[in-house]
């Protein structure tokens, strides 16, 4: 493949990029799923749970927000544009679909992203709000690991949610399952209570959290908030996550192509 | 010579349902090329099979020099296609949607906005530029897809349905337009339509599609001429007609005219003036004129498919109510 068409196809998966974000962010379902839903979770948590470490409270949050916001904005960008027929016209242009796929997996996982950082900065700084003492206690960011760990959680949510949103005709034929997988990883994955107190029945079970993929979005977050940063660790934290994503990304391209023939 | 478009042995099944059945049609580059057939035929999957948006079940597609599933983006930068729905982003205006379709295909940031301004100028859609598609009438909408369609300057337009449902002024300046890329600038067009008039009007070739399968594929004269004369007849009688059942047994088609004036289709004419004969004795009838017509691309349409054109009419108002928007 010469340079030229590389950069030629980069272009076109940026115009698609471009066109969903400012297309399809503000829609409402977009907002619902992605910003609401994590919202309400969010404070079901931090009001139910008091045993729940404030670390966990940030990271949690953060995490379900990425998750959250990049899945649901790959639901609400496919379903509505095949129900605008404006599908036909991606599928008519001469882009390969892994191109398509990836120009889509781009804007959902900027999405995720946005959604994650914001709700991570208000944290943050109002982090103890709850004891009106301001900074949240024990906070010591990294702000470049936290960055990559958020986007990465956003691409391999975003990958994730693509699987389920290529084939789907409208929101709830995504959602549904999505709900379930997202469900099963918010405690599988030690999003919200830590691994060790989630499989304190039965420590053995614990390898079954890092079969997904939000375990290791969570461990790199905790590394990168609380000071703890362990190179070995974060890094293969963050080959977990592409690892994750591009194999999230090749089935998406996988059903897709099915689904057109 | 050289083809644009050449499909072999083309079929395409949805489960049970037969869509295409062994399809062979050559298009040459350069020329306007019409496909008629009435609902259902089968004109929506064949461009969606040219155009590499559906697979088919089996035979061969050429489409610009290539097959478009196996070599999609080479083939793909070579033509433009207007859907039978006009597929644009309501949420954007006209110039956005134009500027977004031309990143799709690589067109240089001066190219596209130069060829968007052209484009929107003589499908007359320029003061309105700037507004969204949301507000945009059916029509315009139409001609904003063709506009998309074009802004890669493609060798090839694939059209379904350009004008269906569309006023006279929408439809005269859409007729107009594609006329026009075809003559002065060599563009080969695709068009499918079951407007018998516009095929008429615009296409060099015509292919009549029914059930999946092209009946008829020829020039106009050369379709007209493959029905004789003699197979069409207009009977006058001297007195309403009760019932045209009887008469239906003998031919291929029997439409009523006026109420004591039928027109049939048959190729066996001889046979048929015994029928009619035999049927204007048992009703009373008398029989004021036989004459024989010159075949319209409608009868040519009427003899191929069997379908009256009143009710093929009928059946598009009725569509029109439920489709677009
Ligand atoms: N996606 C599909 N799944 C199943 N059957 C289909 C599908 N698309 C088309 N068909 C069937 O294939 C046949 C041809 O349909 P097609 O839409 O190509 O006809 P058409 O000539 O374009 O009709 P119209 O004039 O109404 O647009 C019909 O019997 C239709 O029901
Ligand atoms: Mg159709």
């Amino acid at each position: 493949m010469s340079i030229k068409r590389l950069s030629d196809d980069l272009l076109k998966v940026w115009a698609i990029t471009e066109k969903d974000i400012r297309m399809y962010y503000l829609k409402s379902p977009s907002i619902f799923f992605g910003i609401v839903f994590p919202l309400i979770l969010y404070f079901t948590f931090a009001m139910g749970r008091p045993c729940v470490t404030e670390a966990h409270r940030l990271t949690g949050v953060v995490t379900v927000s990425a998750l959250f916001g990049a899945t649901s904005v790959e639901a609400v960008v496919f379903s509505l544009e095949r129900r605008s027929r404006t599908m036909d016209r991606l599928l008519v242009a001469p882009i390969h679909p892994g191109a398509l796929i990836f120009g889509k997996a781009i804007s959902g996982a900027i999405f995720g992203f946005i959604v994650a950082i914001i709700v991570g900065a208000i944290l943050m700084l109002f982090g103890s709000f709850w004891r009106w003492t301001g900074l949240m206690p024990g906070l010591k960011l990294e702000p470049v690991t936290f960055m990559i760990a958020v986007f990465l959680t956003s691409i391999v949510s975003s990958s994730l949610g693509m699987i389920f949103s290529v084939k789907a005709r409208d929101i709830t034929e995504a959602m549904w399952p999505l709900n379930v997988i997202r469900f099963l990883m918010i405690f599988i994955c030690g999003v919200f209570i830590p691994l060790d107190e989630t499989f304190a029945f039965m420590p053995s079970a614990k390898f079954i959290a890092y079969l997904f993929p939000i375990t290791y979005s969570v461990e790199a977050l905790m590394q990168a908030t609380f000071g703890m940063i362990q190179p070995r660790r974060l890094l293969l934290d963050f080959l977990a996550l592409i690892f994750f994503s591009a194999t999230f990304l090749m089935i998406a391209v996988k059903i897709f192509n099915r689904s057109i023939r | 010579m050289t083809f644009a478009i050449k499909v072999n042995d083309l079929t395409k099944r949805y489960g049970r349902v037969l869509a295409l059945k062994n399809v062979r049609l050559e298009v040459e580059e350069g020329e306007f090329f019409g496909l008629l057939g009435p609902n259902g035929a089968g004109k929506t999957t064949l461009i969606r099979i040219l155009t590499g948006l559906t697979a088919p079940t089996s035979g061969e597609v050429i489409v610009a020099g290539g097959n478009p599933f196996e070599e999609p983006v080479k083939v793909k930068s070579r033509f433009g296609l207007v859907p039978e729905i006009s597929n644009v982003y309501v949420d954007f205006t006209a110039w956005e949607n134009l500027m977004f379709t031309g990143r799709l295909y690589s067109v240089p940031r001066d190219v596209r906005e130069k060829r968007a301004m052209e484009l929107l100028e003589i499908l007359g859609l320029k003061e309105r530029r700037d507004s969204p598609v949301r507000q945009f009438s059916k029509g315009m909408r139409r001609r904003l897809a063709i506009a998309m369609a074009l802004i890669h300057d493609p060798q090839i337009l694939f059209l379904d349905e350009p004008t269906s449902g569309l006023d006279v002024q929408s439809t005269n300046v859409i007729r107009g337009i594609l006329r026009r890329l075809n003559e002065e600038e060599g563009k080969t067009i695709f068009l499918t339509t079951h407007y018998i008039e516009e095929a008429e009007r615009l296409c060099h070739r015509v292919a009549i599609l029914n059930r999946g399968e092209i009946v008829a594929q020829g020039t106009v004269e050369e379709l007209k001429a493959s029905i004789k004369m003699s197979e069409i007849v207009e009977v006058t009688f001297n007195a309403p007609i009760p019932s045209l059942s009887e008469l239906e047994k003998h031919c291929d088609k029997v439409i009523r005219l006026r109420e004591n004036k039928i027109r049939l289709y048959s190729p066996h004419i001889s046979r048929n003036l015994e029928a009619i004969t035999d049927f204007a004795r048992r009703n009373g009838l008398e029989i004021l004129s036989v004459n024989t017509v010159n075949p319209t691309l409608e009868d040519v349409f009427i003899r191929y498919t069997g379908l009256d054109i009143v009710a093929v009419e009928r059946m598009e108002q009725i569509r029109a109510k439920g489709s677009e928007r």
